[in-house]
């Protein structure tokens, strides 16, 4: 099962992600969430593509799938068209109209609320600094290191603070230039005591915060192995995806990582039950890669959402398209054609010096 | 005047010469005109000629709110700007106690609160049972996340002339793109481009897809049911849920076909809105 065995039609499935890290076979929770789906539903006839620039896929963000010519982006459209795929095996059984709406709610919860939990212990500025920063500088190829890291993190900041679990403090530092240190990977220098006060405060509530969420999904759970059978359905994937890019890693600061351990063991362990279904299951198969060779100095061209679908025009537009093309060609054969009938411009043709001489002597003899 | 130094009497002669008066305060035009009833200040209505429902969400959310408790003659005024509210934020709500005989402008999140105060309340805010309350949580984030994306998709672009007129106006934080996604999304000139980052990449057609799957999840779960999630009496997530029905029903945009495919919904839109717009009026 290799990406060169092009007679068995779903080995053209290629999955793009952001690369391995922890262990784990994706640093981000919905690329290694579609990992394990994939590897659950079309084990072994799929390759994975290790991917640092998510501008070439259609909504700029990794996950994106490939199956010859179809690219679907985003972790709830890959999900849904994998299972349309001939042999696939389905995940989510056959739910009542009520339960599946109830689990569409608790997908989505999940997705947000797990997410921002995995961003807050990935982005916060110990563990950034420490640990992420050096990992995502490591995959990277040379022009990106320096830059795209810090552009990912005031990304999820972003949303960090409009959640209210960013923390409340200020980088500035004291002083070194605040681009080279960036550049060099430098973290900024400490804060005041008043500054540590602050932010001890904002860890309490962070950490409510997470108790919550945890409680809801402890609950849900109900000390069983899943959440609705006796396999992983697709709420267990994400909400195991997400749990295990918190638990995996060793950060400087693992307060998160901490708090599952001690007070939410039976997340940990349906985490780890999901990953073990997923990897080491009968039917499962190893994971294979797939490399290409993009240019990476191209990536610095911004594409400007290029790679968006865009739906095929109509006929109206097309034929309006032909008449532009057509006006547009009238109007520079008229102005040239204008140019040159009309003398503004005269191309005038010198004869040569004997014809001029002769005509001279022919006026003075005709005299 | 009371002085720790005691000040000598000619100079206390000479300063009789310039007394101090100290008159009342002048209240601005707008402060005068406060009334004695719970005053919402919220976001301009869609149309206030038929009803009293604002154009923003949130507004819209809390006036549900309020109206769904039970509470009734509360008055709206939309008049001030944003920058008038707590924290730059509309809705607010202006209330006065006759004990402490002064205004109270409360928060939004004071909103509650306040409601409790007038109409008695009971521990599991009108859910069923602590399932019902956990699965809550569950449509609040479905919809303040998939659907408000949609909603934020489907607002009509203001006109060139109209963006360079008005004054720049505050807008929520919430109701940007950027911030719904749990996965933030990509800027729009590329994450890896040398440009600095600006605008935002979305996948629109993704969005409403997933919009769409929402309304179907939304309405299957609804049934036959009065409330969402079988209960007994309006909770805060029929008020949000109105919120978004409203606004989507509003917007003359092909986000609102699925919303009127889906009959159950439909009908429980009317219903709610003829509970919800009789309890408001203007200023």
């Amino acid at each position: 099962m290799s990406a060169s065995d092009a007679t068995t039609p779903a080995a053209n499935v290629v999955l793009h992600i952001w690369p391995r890290a922890f262990g784990l076979a994706s640093m981000e929770p919905t690329c290694l969430a579609a990992v394990l789906y994939l590897q659950l539903v079309i084990p072994g006839k799929f390759t994975l593509e290790e991917s640092t620039t998510p501008d070439y896929s259609p909504s700029g963000q990794l996950p994106y799938l490939t199956h010859d010519l179809v690219t679907i982006s985003s972790l709830p459209g890959i999900m849904t068209y994998v299972s349309g795929l001939p042999d696939s095996s389905k995940l989510d059984g056959h739910p009542s109209a009520k339960e599946k709406a109830q689990r569409t709610a608790w997908k989505s919860h999940a997705a947000s609320t797990l997410g921002d939990l995995v961003a807050y212990s990935f982005y916060t500025s110990a563990n950034y600094w420490g640990l992420i920063r050096p990992t995502l500088a490591k995959m990277m190829p040379i022009p990106q290191r320096y830059y795209v890291p810090n552009r990912i993190r005031e990304l999820h900041k972003l949303r960090l603070e409009a959640v209210g679990l960013w923390p409340t403090e200020t980088e500035e530092p004291s002083e070194q230039s605040k681009l080279g240190a960036s550049l060099l990977g430098k973290q900024p220098s400490t804060k005041d005591p008043k500054e540590v006060a602050r932010n001890t405060f904002a860890l309490e509530q962070t950490l409510e915060k997470a108790r919550a969420f945890l409680d809801t999904y402890t609950r849900l759970l109900k000390g069983r192995m899943f959440f609705y059978y006796e396999r992983p359905s697709t709420l267990d994937i994400i909400v195991a995806a997400h749990t295990l890019l918190i638990l995996s890693p060793s950060p400087p600061d693992p307060v998160l990582k901490d708090l599952i351990i001690e007070s939410y063991p039976s997340i940990a362990v349906h985490a780890r039950l999901v990953l073990s279904r997923a990897f080491l299951g009968p039917a499962t198969s190893p994971l294979t890669y797939h490399t290409s060779s993009t240019n990476t100095w191209s990536a610095l061209i911004p594409t400007f959402g290029s790679n968006t679908p865009r739906p095929e025009p109509s006929e109206v537009e097309k034929e309006f398209t032909n008449m532009r093309w057509g006006w547009v060609g009238l109007v520079i054969v008229s102005t040239i054609g204008y140019l040159w009938l009309n003398p503004l411009v005269v191309i005038v043709q010198v004869g040569d010096e004997d014809e001029g001489v002769r005509s001279l002597e022919d006026e003075e003899v005709g005299e | 005047m009371t002085s720790v130094i005691p000040i000598p009497p000619p100079l206390k002669a000479f300063f009789a010469h310039f007394p101090l008066y100290v008159y009342p305060p002048i209240q601005t035009r707008e402060r005068q005109e406060y009334s004695k009833f719970p005053t919402l200040w919220i976001h301009p209505p869609f149309d206030p000629s038929a009803n009293l429902l604002s154009s923003d969400i949130e507004c819209l959310k809390w006036q549900a709110y309020i109206a769904l408790r039970g509470l009734s003659n509360i008055l709206v005024r939309w008049d001030f700007h944003p920058d008038a509210g707590i924290d730059g934020h509309l809705p607010n709500l202006c209330t006065y106690s006759e004990s402490a005989g002064d205004y109270e402008l409360l928060d939004r999140k004071m909103i509650p609160g306040w409601v409790d105060t007038q109409v008695s309340a009971d521990g599991l805010d009108g859910f069923n049972d602590e399932e019902a309350k956990l699965e809550s949580e569950a449509w609040i984030s479905l919809l303040e996340g998939t659907v408000h994306a949609a909603v934020i998709l489907a607002q009509p672009p203001k006109s060139l002339l109209s963006e360079i007129m008005s004054p720049p106006s505050f807008q929520s934080p919430l109701n940007s793109l950027k911030v719904i996604f749990a996965q933030p999304p990509a800027p729009l000139s590329g994450l890896s481009s040398i440009l600095p980052p600006s605008g935002t990449q979305v996948d629109v057609s993704g969005v409403f897809a997933e919009y769409k799957n929402a309304i179907v999840a939304l309405s299957d779960r609804l049934g036959e049911d009065k409330w969402f999630l079988a209960s007994s009496r309006p909770t805060a997530l029929d008020a949000l849920v109105f919120a978004y029905l409203h606004s989507i029903l509003s917007y003359s945009h092909h986000i609102r076909l699925e919303v009127i495919r889906r009959a159950n919904l439909v009908a429980w839109h009317h219903r709610a809105l003829h509970i919800i717009a009789p309890c408001f009026g203007a200023h």
